[in-house]
């Protein structure tokens, strides 16, 4: 009886330690400030990046979860290689928008 | 029993073995390729694949055609194009295959390819291009009146009504009324006074005289300094709705409103006419190249800030001829002003959000 006692006990210790790590893990990967904040911060270095145009916020496909969207001109081997998935916690996708151009003329 | 260690370690050297033999099966890309054309074997692999099953592909309907480019990594591929408005889309998506025969085999997802003949009427019977009698609707073809250079005419729309002080101005974008900043192509440059004509020269072969003048050029040089793209042009008694009207939308509010996502928007113009969209993105940060006149060199290419970007699939928002349009929000009465539309792609909208704009020219929009 103690013995089984002892086991639940240890089951239980692990079972409650691996999602305290869990919970930690997801928490050091929650944004820490807002998306516009982020973007400010990092539309500069991103606009560097061959083929990107544009950046912005927007959602993704769920229509709710904030994300970064980056709008490529053309897709280049800069553009695979350096945008990151995520910036600070939020997600990343990437648009092939073409060239932004006035829309003056026909 | 083993140690750990040395199944971690046997582990570690399968994998790098893997790794190296992956390598080496891959194609010498240093060395010097022949171009991608036709001939190229690769290239000619995938335009058999092609061949092969494009015929029976296209039996489906969600399946509009197929075609043999490069893909990221500078790999030939079969491109599908799948009708994104069908129903059982994702189900045919997912009967085809990711590679064939040494081919990969990519999805895009794309609206009905349609020819691309002009649409001046817009969507519901009403002209935006032609010749109005006075006082006109807004949401209606116009521009320079001087808009003529290097072979080609040039124009936009003369999007809605605005107040500064006591009179009354037509808002549209600085490329559309005040862009020719050379003397170029036809030895002139916008200067204040001259003519803003409805319809613009696009729509009137090119000949002024064809159009009638509804404003005169205040140019506001909005451009490169600031964060948007507008011009002004007085209204010359009796051309213009004094109630600011705009043609299928009708009196708009006097009051704004800011983007958000998932907005309901619309707006009236010159190529489109009425056409609807969402807003799809907020706080844009957008390179933009702009000519020094019509059909010209390039002037400079402006980083906007803060911008609302609008779905735009298939250029069927906004299109070449609609920049100066202002979008409102998609309510039948008196909508709210959310932004001026200036740029875009065949995926994208931008608008200036209204609120900079009015802020820039120390307006108010003319409305109920």
């Amino acid at each position: 009886m103690i013995l089984e006692l002892r086991r639940c006990i240890l089951l239980l210790t692990v079972i409650l330690s691996f999602v305290g790590t869990m919970t930690a893990q997801t928490s050091s990967s929650r944004p820490k400030r807002d998306i516009d904040a982020v973007l400010a911060a990092h539309d500069k270095e991103l606009l560097a990046i061959p083929g990107v145009i544009g950046v912005y916020i927007g959602v993704l496909s769920d229509q709710k979860t904030p994300c970064l969207k980056i709008m490529l001109a053309h897709p280049t081997p800069e553009s695979d290689r350096d945008i990151p998935k995520q910036l600070e916690g939020y997600p990343v996708t990437v648009e092939v928008t073409g060239e932004i151009r006035p829309l003056g003329s026909p | 029993m083993r140690n750990p260690w040395s199944v971690v370690s046997s582990l570690l050297k399968s994998i790098a073995v893997l790794v190296a033999l992956l390598l080496s099966l891959r194609p010498f890309s240093a060395q010097a390729d022949p171009p991608l054309d036709n001939n190229h074997p690769a290239i000619r692999a995938a335009i058999a694949v092609q061949n092969d099953v494009t015929d029976e592909w296209m039996k489906q309907p969600e399946v509009l055609g197929t075609s043999v480019g490069i893909d990221g990594v500078a790999e030939p591929a079969l491109t599908v194009y799948i009708d994104r408005d069908a129903a059982n889309a994702g189900e045919v998506i997912r009967g085809l295959p990711a590679n064939l025969r040494g081919t990969a085999v990519h999805i895009q997802l794309t609206d009905k390819f349609r020819a691309m003949k002009g649409n001046p009427h817009g969507g519901g019977g009403t002209s935006h291009t032609a010749r109005q009698t006075p006082p006109i609707q807004l949401g209606t073809s116009g521009g320079w009146s001087k808009d003529l250079a290097n072979g080609y005419c040039c124009g936009g729309t003369l999007g809605s009504l605005v107040q500064i002080g006591s009179k009354q101005y037509i808002l549209s974008n600085y490329h559309v009324f005040e862009s020719d900043i050379v003397s170029g192509g036809n030895g002139i440059v916008a200067t204040n006074g001259d003519p803003i004509i409805q319809p613009g020269l696009i729509d009137v072969n090119c000949t002024a005289s064809n159009a009638q003048t509804v404003g005169t050029l205040v140019k506001r040089s909005s451009l490169p300094g600031s964060n948007v793209d507008c011009s002004t042009a007085e209204v010359v008694s009796g051309m213009v709705r004094t109630d600011g009207a705009i043609l299928e939308i009708g009196t708009i509010s006097h009051l704004t409103t800011a983007a958000f996502i998932n907005q309901a928007v619309k707006k009236s113009g010159r190529t489109t006419g009425l056409s609807r969209s969402s807003v799809s993105g907020l706080n844009a940060t957008i390179s933009v190249t702009y000519d020094n006149e019509c059909a010209g060199g390039t002037a400079f290419t402006k980083t906007f800030t803060g911008q609302i970007v609008v779905a735009n699939r298939g250029s069927s928002f906004l299109n070449s001829g609609d920049s100066g349009s202002l979008m409102v929000e998609d309510v039948a009465t008196n909508p709210r002003a959310v932004g001026l539309l200036f740029a875009g792609s065949s995926t994208s909208a931008i608008a200036n959000p209204i609120n900079q704009v009015l802020s820039f020219l120390g307006a108010t929009m003319v409305g109920q």
